[in-house]
């Protein structure tokens, strides 16, 4: 008991509450203070479920009608690297995130404290930007087949969004399934 | 994708809030939301978290920072001031109507705070 020193959780308010929050009552069992350090991962997934709404609009269901279409037609595609579209960036801002962002998603492809702590999602989404970017990943470029589609698998937003970025150039994505028009 | 890292973590919330306010140049909406969503929070980056930045390695955790961060925790350690922390914040707590406030009550706790704070700065001394 004397070991734990700090408590990282979901921010969820069962386990954040003043109250009656998971966090609150490990204090008081423990019987002293404890540094409270929430999931960063969390926090941010609510960020990006708050781009998505804006963006798409409020999804019905447990599944993510959008990536169930992506899923339906993932055969059809063509997932050559030269049919992808990569994102370009022409705001001089822009340019300075991107060269950033470039720098560090490549520093985590050689990290290897990185890959042996990653999962399979995070190694993707990194090469994913990576390929939108207009690079390609030091392990070569390739898509991987849609798998979980739920909500509750918050990194399939940002790795669907991004694989279904790179071949809409196929035309197969409806563009009034954008709620907030460009 | 180092979210994990609790040194870094205060670094990048940070640079995540300038990041968004240069955003609003390019698309207003998405930043606002953004925005907001951070806004609620902002309380998990907390007293206690930010700190542990002196630990980071990455670029912007430059000397000069940490230094920084050391000498303000020097006058937080020798304070009197309990932390009185809470765990959940309401959501529109930082846009609360305060027409109600009672300000003699605020101006009385600021003194106290003051207070106590010069007191700590004479116990390092």
């Amino acid at each position: 008991m004397p070991n734990i020193v700090a408590l990282v959780f979901d921010t969820t308010s069962s386990n954040s509450g003043i109250k009656k929050g998971a966090a609150k009552i490990l204090e008081k069992k423990i019987g002293s203070k404890l540094l409270h350090f929430a999931c960063r991962h969390h926090v941010l997934k609510i960020v990006v479920r708050a781009v998505w709404r804006l963006l798409f609009g409020d999804t019905q269901g447990p599944n993510n009608s959008l990536f169930v279409d992506f899923k339906l037609s993932w055969n059809r595609l063509n997932k050559q690297l030269t049919a992808v579209k990569t994102q370009n960036v022409q705001h001089p801002w822009l340019l300075q995130v991107k060269d950033r962002v470039l720098k560090y998603l490549l520093s985590l492809s050689s990290d290897v404290q990185f890959k042996s702590i990653c999962r399979d999602d995070h190694s993707k989404c990194v090469e994913n930007a990576l390929i939108i970017l207009g690079v390609t990943p030091p392990n070569g470029a390739r898509f991987y087949k849609p798998g979980a589609i739920h909500q509750a698998r918050w990194r399939a937003s940002n790795l669907y969004n991004n694989t279904i970025r790179c071949s809409c150039s196929q035309g197969k994505l409806d563009t009034t399934v954008l709620q907030k028009p460009n | 994708m180092k979210a994990h890292s609790a040194g870094d973590a205060s670094i990048y919330d940070l640079q995540f809030y300038h990041d968004m306010i240069n955003y609003r140049l390019i698309d207003e909406e998405v930043a606002n939301v953004v925005w907001h969503k951070l806004q609620n929070h902002r309380w998990y980056l907390t007293k206690e978290v930010v700190p542990l930045t002196i630990f980071s390695n990455i670029p912007d955790a430059t000397p000069e920072l940490k230094q920084a961060i050391v000498a303000k925790a020097h006058v937080k350690i020798g304070s009197t001031v309990t932390s009185s922390r809470k765990t959940h914040i309401p959501g529109n707590y930082f846009s609360r109507d305060i027409t109600g406030l009672n300000w003699a009550k605020v101006v009385h706790l600021v003194q106290v705070a003051k207070h106590n704070s010069s007191l700590a700065r004479q116990a390092c001394c």
